[in-house]
């Protein structure tokens, strides 16, 4: 397995070169799935999963410097190299996904698509896992993005506040949350309840033993008012990159639409 | 003293009240806030709404290239619809002549337009993908491999391709509409010109046409209205991309909206867009009717 960036940009050069793969089914039309490089490797690179509010309280966070130019870079180093197949942006994920182990090689995406790739792939002991390599050094420790996925709320004025939390409890105790983790895919967040995790998933753990999880943070208030000011979408910025567009002039136009916007405040 | 006059009154009255009532509610009253919205820069969550004034407007005109860029996409879809609408006439005549099986063809041409548009755009893009795509594969069966584009990602080409699908699906509706016109012009009128030593092209311009140029009106307002306000194809075959360049002037306005919380400034692109639609189609009525006074 690729243990770092430069290494799996090899990885997906050498696949092309076979001729039989496409490197990374991408499904680029829907412009989501880029999520894991474009909205995720900003956060690795600074090894910090409140980037975006950091950001928010700079004037120039997109400068050479910053940890989300420099993610972008590795980003574009990787996306020129072609992994995508000749057309990235030309079909969704719903049409790449069913090419996965066919025609496809590798696909970038979170335990969720387990189900999906047991499905498309011929032969469910040829797929394995691995986190994305976003280091540059093999030495570094590796970081991977760890976010919530579900979100439980009562009223706080409701009837039955005690009710809610004596269901909570329920949920994360050891009579429902390992079968209901197991059945998820997900890693356990509770003290010593250890989740079985699908052979399939627990081997990109046991080739990382030592993994770093940043702990993803969505953006606060000050982040999503500059974010909508700016039109900030990462994941556009992404299918931009796929089409080639010019990185250091994106990062620029960035600078200055960012800069503007926290001074309208 | 209750007059006959007095009782139709209530009578009125007593049937306009609740349609009246839901017309404020649901048009008048929405129409006042979006007027009043777009001069605020409301997030569309907080309780307040703090007055900008024009602001809105400013940096939709002149300050935002993505706006302009969407409205060139709107006028793709309005300029390739008018060209089609001679043809949708030719095949409408076609349809009204005696040839077999044409309730089957009447039924076919109009099946696109009801079937519905998240099943067409889910197929289309399959019909468009670069991966077995039936488009590339018929050309590849044709021996035209060098006509292959790809035909969603390509920003020069995308917006045909999406007119391509909206041609499909509304065609039909226009057809049938003219269908309907020219059946309801009286078959006499026809008959004596023929006698009378008309030709065809005669015949064409002088009284089809002429008879049937309400659905022509209408159907210009229609097409200009659907083409700046085009939304559900570009939205579900490809979002609006890559980046903007498949961006409809809608598209934007509901993305300003839900996706970059300016309710205020997506309120002044509506504001925009009503008086966009009203005032181009004056100006098409006006052309319209100058050009058949000056036939």
């Amino acid at each position: 397995m690729p243990k770092t960036w430069d290494e799996f940009i090899q990885a997906c050069k050498t696949i092309d070169a076979g001729g039989k793969y496409i490197p990374i089914l991408m499904g680029g039309k829907d412009a989501w799935p880029d999520y894991p490089f474009n909205e995720f490797m900003p956060c690795l690179e600074a090894n910090d999963g409140y980037l975006w509010n950091h950001m928010a309280e700079q004037d120039s966070p997109f400068s050479p410097d910053q940890p989300f130019n420099k993610a972008y870079q590795k980003i574009k180093r990787l996306y020129d190299s072609k992994p995508f197949g000749s057309d990235p942006l030309g079909a969704g994920f719903d049409q790449v996904k069913t090419m996965f182990g066919t025609k496809g090689a590798m696909i970038a995406a979170g335990a969720w698509f387990l189900t999906d790739a047991k499905k498309y792939a011929t032969d469910i002991n040829d797929i394995g896992t691995f986190f994305l390599p976003a280091r540059n050094n093999p030495g570094d420790r590796l970081n991977t993005v760890t976010m919530v996925d579900g979100f439980f709320a009562t009223p706080k004025n409701g009837k039955n506040i005690e009710a809610a939390k004596t269901f909570i409890s329920f949920l994360f105790s050891e009579d429902f949350y390992l079968a209901y983790m197991k059945d998820r895919g997900l890693v356990s967040t509770v003290n010593n309840l250890k989740v079985e995790l699908d052979p399939i998933l627990q081997q990109a753990y046991d080739l990382e033993p030592d993994v770093n999880y940043v702990v993803y943070d969505g953006g606060n208030e000050e982040f999503q008012r500059i974010a909508a000011a700016v039109r900030f979408d990462v994941k556009k910025m992404g299918q931009d990159m796929m089409a080639g567009k010019d990185l250091d002039e994106m990062m620029e136009e960035l600078n200055k639409a960012w800069k503007a916007a926290r001074a309208s405040k | 003293m209750k007059t006959l006059k007095f009782q139709k009154n209530i009578l009125i009255f007593s049937f306009l009240v609740i349609p009246v009532i839901l017309l404020f509610m649901f048009v008048v009253y929405p129409a006042v806030e979006l007027f009043y919205n777009s001069l605020t820069s409301w997030n569309g969550i907080s309780d307040t709404k703090k007055f900008i004034g024009l602001e809105n407007y400013r940096r939709m005109f002149f300050d935002s290239p993505d706006v302009w860029r969407s409205l060139r996409n709107n006028a793709t879809y309005f300029i390739i619809h008018l060209l089609f609408i001679p043809l949708e006439l030719a095949i409408a005549m076609v349809l009204d002549s005696k040839i077999r099986a044409k309730d089957f063809f009447k039924t076919v041409v109009f099946l696109p337009y009801v079937i519905n548009g998240v099943a067409i755009a889910y197929a289309f893009s399959f019909f468009y993908s670069p991966y077995n795509g039936a488009l590339n594969e018929i050309l590849r069966a044709l021996g035209m491999e060098w006509a292959i584009q790809n035909w969603l990602s390509n920003e020069n080409i995308v917006n045909y391709s999406l007119v391509v699908i909206s041609l499909w699906k509304f065609c039909g509706f226009h057809v049938i509409l003219f269908l309907a016109a020219l059946q309801s012009i009286p078959r006499d009128i026809l008959e004596a010109a023929v006698i009378d030593g008309a030709n065809p092209i005669q015949i064409y311009f002088r009284i089809i046409i002429p008879s049937i140029v309400i659905v022509i009106e209408f159907l210009l307002f229609h097409n200009m209205r659907g083409a700046l306000q085009v939304f559900d194809i570009p939205f579900l075959v490809t979002q609006g991309g890559p980046g903007y360049a498949s961006s409809t002037f809608t598209l934007y306005t509901i993305d300003t909206a839900f996706k970059y919380d300016s309710f205020g400034m997506a309120s002044s692109m509506g504001v925009t867009l009503l008086v966009l639609i009203l005032v181009l189609s004056w100006f098409q009525k006006k052309v319209f009717r100058l050009g058949r006074n000056s036939t």
